[in-house]
């Protein structure tokens, strides 16, 4: 189609009647100031085209003027096919829409909206919008030329099938693309963009159902479980019901504590008559005890007063030989204790012998150790001499180590005076040859000589030549000086020494070193004696004790005696020791006589003692067992109480008889208290059961209840349903899951083949856009993507710029020379729809504009462009059609 | 005598998975017993012995205690005899002291202890009521020693498992084998086992009146017994009282040819509105052929009280004219190659196998609905 004339009313600033016509072919331009209007006319073209007459959208409001109530009226004269065509149409008010066909109208109202957009190859997608298709795409309002083109569903499908016409039917970009999109409208229904079941879908409503149908399928089955419970619970309720309930039982045990309660009673009766009958037998036979008890003490006593009578003679009887016994030891001890004093005197004098053995022996060794003092009292006083002696000569040695040091010292001095001399004095060196009759100092010189000159030297040639060497004289004048000082020093110390050169100051240091060593030998000596005093004293003591033992001595010899040997001595003492022995034997027996005989005697006078006392308290028994006993009365006494006897046992016998035949009669030993215990336990037993079946009574009451509240509303059949359910909803589940797989794995399928071709499929598209973008860009390359995106713009690099990092006039410049590619490459195919751009180029500058102004043309030549400006001086040099509104 | 065997009504089964048969389902078993009714009043047998799981779970609804019962006492000149099985097994205030207590008909009679029951002067019946779920022993023991008349005909009625029969009763409630013989039983009266079963010569699964699931028992049926006298062959025979067939088949399908032969002999099968049918397919289609099928399977489903198409053995392999058919070339005959491919690739589960073909049946349909033809 072509543009041909444009009329409005009431719309936007045009309240009056405006109008544009004149539209040409190629290129046309409205330029006006800002506010004009140019936008409001686009708007208004787009409204008359592609709205709906009736429609009351709030773009179409947007558009009315303000202020004033008059509908917003359109007219757009357009040419198709050859033919000159005008719809009009007003909007909110008088609503009306009129086709026109070269003047005849054709259409009216929904008829003329509808004719227009099947003759302009669109569809409504609804009655509310509408596609428009290749229009949207070409046709750019104010502020969207920087946009890149997005191609609507129906424009891209109408350039996928001009891409289809170009390339033939082999790529199927447009029928991927369609399918793609149904398979991606169908997983609509059941993901989210991101993939998660969509709330409201179909999988997300499966989900839930299989939740919710679990949740009360598990609820059922849980109830139903209880119930079970319950019901085998009232089972077992009952059963024990019928078990305790058991009116035999009851009976039994009924008939079981009368018959053992009439058992108690009477065994309690015949224990207590049985314990009555054993008190008076035991009483009884208490009595006839107590009277043999009595009988036999009479008896007991009886026989005792006999026997002690008895006894009391024969204590009478054992005394008399006790008593000659006693006379008879006392003699023996007598006898003894005589032999024993005569044997202590010749002990005495044993002791007295001893004793002067002692004496001699000790006197006799004290003039042994009087030799030993006097030999070790010699040793001392010369070891005292010889020290004496040592000291002496060591006081006259007088050559130290000091002295010895000094003369080593004044000998080096000497040397060193001499040295310096030496070597400060010229030197006279003569070679002469053997026989020549040189001399040196008077000595004859063969091959070399040389020596310092110290003191004059002279040399003779034969004997006509003499010749002296003198050195000079201050020099030898001082050296002289310091020799004579130091010769002064060293005799000084010789003299001090007492040595008249030094070999004898030496000699006397080597005697002083010998005296040393002398001293120190003694000293050795005294210390190896180990005295603690000191030699001298050591000496006073010995003398001392010299001096003691011969006065000792003299004061044993008193007796004028010869002293005995040592032999003599010791054959005193082995007799005396001999003699000793035997005393000490005898002395021994005769002591241990004396106390055989004392214990002996000791012995008969405690037996004694003992008869006495037995023979004393046998006579107390006897009085006092006489006083209860008199003789005269014992055999009335004996008899009457023998007589008492008889009577209690013949009582006893009757009554022992009485209980032996009640004992046959009475319940066994624990037959009581087993008879009790079994009427405690049937009385508890019963007691226990009737409250057991009171309580099994209540309970089951109580479990019926619960079984009638579960059990009634059919909750077996409600579980069994849920069971189907939940497995068809898990099953549904598992289908749609298993769809949503499966559109998934096409929609992957067909997207990678899709990307696979995209190359191809955007061939057509780059072969339009090359000649418009090289009249901008030379030699640039455009990258398109997916749904013919713009990815980016290869200039002269290696790599592509990416498309959002150009500048803002770059990315508009290429934006619509991807626009112009695209309306080109539609009108190649036969849709000639018009390009209009509104305000577009708005960051162009003068260079870029001019180029994109020859881009514009190109598309001129081909199909009908306009171009909406307020920019005039600028886009003079565009060319084209000037339009005017009027 | 002549008296109805039948067992296994199941009442309050549950067939939700039916969608909205499921009353038509649930009504069909209680018209069962009112068939069951009928015919014994038409051929004159005066006792009808119901051999366990009256009802299909121990704690129904009131409703579905009571519609039967009710059906019952409908054929007052019908003694029922009914024991419990083991889905309704009895215990104290269960279903059947329930039931009680709502009030039996008088016509209905209830054996829940194994004592001899007088079934008139010649016949007396030896029931075995289960009185839980799965019992260890056999219940029927009882029989063996249990006392009747001379010249009595002895009936045993009872539910559970043949011992040594290969049996897929549902409990493990044991019955010995040769029971009959071994308790003098003219005839044993059995329940549990969903079809029509002779186990011995006087032992006889009834079946259920009413189908209710596939590979089972087709059509519902009772048993007429005939006996003479005591000790006489009980002559037995199938009286069919279900409404509706319950058929399984599978059927090998390799293309178009195959296709319309199932299709016919599905559409000659009788009574096609009380069929209820499991369809397993197996083989390998082409997508024509698998479109094909499934626009027939919609109809046969319409024409069926019931269809189940089973197709997860049915495999699809498009030939070259159904990859045409998608496109010559280009990017979605690509992607049918890649499905295709990958449906073959031994390499991929046989889940991914089944859903790259599943994908390339949607690739196939899809592009026939953009052509606007039908699928």
């Amino acid at each position: 189609m072509k543009l041909l004339h444009v009329s409005v009313e009431g719309c936007g600033r045009f309240g009056t009647p405006a109008r544009i016509e004149g539209f040409g072919a190629g290129v046309n331009i409205l330029s006006a100031r800002n506010e004009a209007g140019k936008s409001t006319l686009f708007r208004a073209i787009r409204t008359c085209l592609f709205e709906r007459h009736s429609s009351t959208a709030k773009d179409i409001a947007g558009l009315a003027t303000d202020g004033l109530s008059l509908p917003v009226s359109i007219k757009v004269g357009f040419e198709h096919d050859g033919k000159r065509y005008e719809i009009a149409k007003s909007f909110l008010k008088s609503k009306a829409a009129s086709l026109t066909r070269d003047g005849v109208e054709i259409a009216r109202n929904a008829e003329a909206d509808e004719q227009v957009w099947d003759m302009l190859g669109i569809a409504p997608k609804s009655t509310r919008a509408l596609d428009e298709a290749s229009y949207g795409l070409l046709w750019v309002q104010q502020g969207h030329s920087f946009n890149v083109p997005e191609p609507s569903e129906a424009a891209a499908s109408q350039l996928n099938a001009v891409i289809q016409q170009e390339v033939g039917t082999l790529v199927g970009g447009e029928r991927a693309r369609q399918l793609l999109g149904t398979v991606k409208d169908e997983l609509g229904r059941f993901l989210t963009e991101s993939g998660k079941p969509k709330t409201g879908g179909p999988l997300h409503a499966a989900i839930e159902t299989s939740a919710d149908i679990t949740t009360q399928r598990l609820e059922a089955e849980s109830q139903l479980a209880a119930l079970d419970e319950k019901l085998d619970e009232l089972s077992r309720l009952r059963a024990d019901l019928r078990t305790a309930g058991d009116p035999g039982v009851a009976l039994a045990m009924k008939t079981d504590l009368d018959d053992s309660k009439r058992k108690l009673d009477e065994a309690e009766k015949a224990g207590e008559e049985l314990r009555r009958l054993i008190a008076d037998e035991k009483q009884v036979h208490a009595l006839a005890e107590a009277q043999a008890d009595k009988l036999t003490e009479l008896k007991r006593r009886a026989a005792g007063i006999d026997a002690q009578r008895a006894r009391v003679t024969e204590l009478v009887k054992e005394t008399g030989p006790i008593e000659q016994e006693m006379t008879a030891v006392s003699a023996a001890l007598a006898q003894v204790t005589e032999r024993k004093a005569r044997l202590d005197a010749d002990s005495e004098a044993l002791d007295a012998e001893d004793r002067d053995l002692v004496r001699l022996t000790g006197l006799t060794t004290r003039l042994a150790q009087r030799e030993n003092l006097s030999a070790r009292l010699d040793l001392l006083e010369r070891l005292r001499s010889r020290a004496a002696a040592n000291d002496a000569a060591l006081k006259a040695a007088r050559v130290d180590d000091a002295a010895v040091k000094a003369l080593e010292a004044l000998e080096n001095e000497d040397a060193r005076l001499r040295a310096r001399q030496d070597a400060a004095a010229p030197r006279v060196a003569i070679e002469a040859a053997p026989g020549t009759g040189v001399r040196l100092d008077g000595a004859a010189v063969s091959g070399i000589a040389a020596r310092a000159v110290t003191e004059p030297v002279v040399i003779t040639v034969g004997a006509d030549v003499t010749i002296t060497v003198t050195p000079p004289q201050a020099t030898r004048e001082a050296d002289e000086k310091a020799l004579s000082e130091h010769r002064d020093r060293l005799r000084a110390l010789l003299a001090a020494c007492g040595a008249a050169d030094a070999a004898e100051l030496r000699r006397l240091r080597a005697e002083r070193l010998t005296l040393e060593e002398q001293a120190r030998d003694i000293k050795a000596e005294r210390n190896a004696l180990a005295l603690k005093d000191g030699v001298t004293a050591e000496i006073e003591r010995l003398q001392a004790a010299i001096g003691e033992i011969d006065a000792e001595a003299r004061r044993d010899q008193t007796d004028g005696a010869p002293l005995p040997s040592a032999d003599e001595i010791a054959q005193r003492r082995q007799a005396a020791a001999e003699r000793r022995s035997v005393l000490r034997a005898e002395l021994a027996g005769a002591r241990a006589e004396i106390e055989a005989q004392k214990e002996a005697l000791s012995r008969l006078r405690e037996r004694r003692a003992a008869l006495q006392g037995q023979s004393e308290q046998i006579h107390s028994g006897l009085s006092s067992d006489l006083a209860l006993l008199p003789d005269e009365q014992r055999a009335a006494m004996l008899d009457e109480c023998e007589a008492e006897l008889t009577t209690r046992r013949d009582a006893h016998r009757i009554k022992a008889a009485l209980v032996a035949e009640k004992q046959k009669q009475a319940p066994e030993d624990g037959e009581i208290e087993r008879l009790r215990s079994r009427v405690d336990r049937l009385v508890a037993a019963i007691r226990g059961q009737q409250e057991k079946l009171e309580k099994l009574g209540v309970r089951i009451a109580h479990v019926e209840g619960e079984v009638k509240v579960a059990g009634g509303d059919g909750l077996g059949e409600r579980a069994a349903t849920l069971k189907l359910q939940q497995e068809m909803a898990l099953a549904e589940q598992a289908r749609l899951t298993e769809r949503v797989e499966v559109l998934k794995l096409l929609r992957t399928t067909v997207d990678d083949c899709y990307a696979e071709r995209r190359e191809q499929l955007n061939a057509p598209l780059r072969r339009h856009l090359k000649p418009f973008l090289h009249d901008v860009f030379p030699k640039a390359e455009i990258e398109l993507g997916e749904n013919f995106a713009i990815a980016g713009l290869n200039r002269a690099g290696p790599a592509a710029e990416i498309f959002g990092r150009l500048s803002l006039g770059t990315q508009e410049q290429i934006a619509v020379l991807v626009r112009l590619a695209m309306g080109a490459m539609i009108c190649e195919r036969g849709s000639d729809v018009p390009i209009i751009l509104d305000d577009a180029l708005v960051f162009s500058d003068d260079d870029r504009i001019e180029q994109m102004f020859d881009a514009i043309n190109r598309a001129g030549k081909n199909q009908q462009v306009i171009v909406l400006t307020c920019r005039s001086r600028s886009f003079t040099s565009l060319g084209g059609t000037q339009l005017q509104i009027t | 005598m002549r008296f109805i065997h039948t067992a296994d009504w199941q009442i309050g089964k549950p067939f939700r998975n039916f969608g909205e048969k499921e009353s038509v389902l649930r009504q069909a078993r209680l018209s069962a017993i009112e068939a069951i009714g009928r015919l014994a009043q038409a051929e004159g047998a005066a006792h009808v012995l119901v051999a366990g799981d009256l009802y299909d779970n121990e704690a129904p609804s009131q409703k579905t205690l009571l519609e039967p019962l009710e059906r019952m006492r409908n054929f007052s000149a019908v003694a029922w005899h009914v024991i419990p099985g083991n889905h309704d097994h009895h215990r104290g205030n269960g279903l059947w002291d329930r039931a009680a207590t709502l009030g039996l008909p008088p016509n209905v009679h209830l054996h829940l202890t194994p004592e001899p029951a007088s079934l008139g002067e010649n016949a007396v019946l030896l029931p075995a009521p289960l009185r839980r779920k799965s019992e260890v022993n056999d219940l029927t023991d009882w029989m063996d020693s249990a006392a009747s008349a001379a010249g009595q005909i002895r009936i045993g009625l009872a539910h559970g498992s043949v011992q040594g029969f290969d049996s897929a009763g549902e409990a493990n409630n044991p019955i010995a084998a040769d029971r009959a013989k071994r308790a003098g039983l003219d005839y044993l009266a059995l329940g549990d086992w969903h079809r029509t079963l002779q186990i011995g010569p006087a032992t006889w699964y009834a079946g259920t009146p009413e189908a209710d699931r596939f590979n089972s028992q087709e059509v519902g049926q009772v048993l007429m017994v005939d006996i003479a006298a005591a000790g006489a062959p009980a002559k037995v025979t199938a009286h069919r009282t279900g409404a509706y067939r319950w058929l399984s088949q599978a059927e090998d399908l390799s293309n178009a040819t195959d296709i319309d032969s199932l299709e016919a002999r599905l559409r000659a099968l009788p009574d096609l509105t009380s069929l209820l049918m499991r369809l397993d397919l197996r083989g390998t289609l082409d997508l024509t052929a698998r479109a094909d099928l499934a626009r027939r399977l919609g109809g046969l489903e319409a024409a069926m009280f019931w269809l189940a198409p089973n197709l997860a053995d049915l495999h699809v392999r498009p030939t070259l004219a159904d990859l045409e058919k998608i496109d010559f070339d280009g990017v979605l005959r690509e992607a049918a190659e890649k499905l295709r491919q990958q449906a073959e690739n031994p390499a991929a589960s046989p889940a991914e196998q089944r859903r790259a073909e599943e994908a390339l049946v949607q690739l196939y349909l899809l592009t026939r609905d953009s052509r606007g033809e039908a699928a």
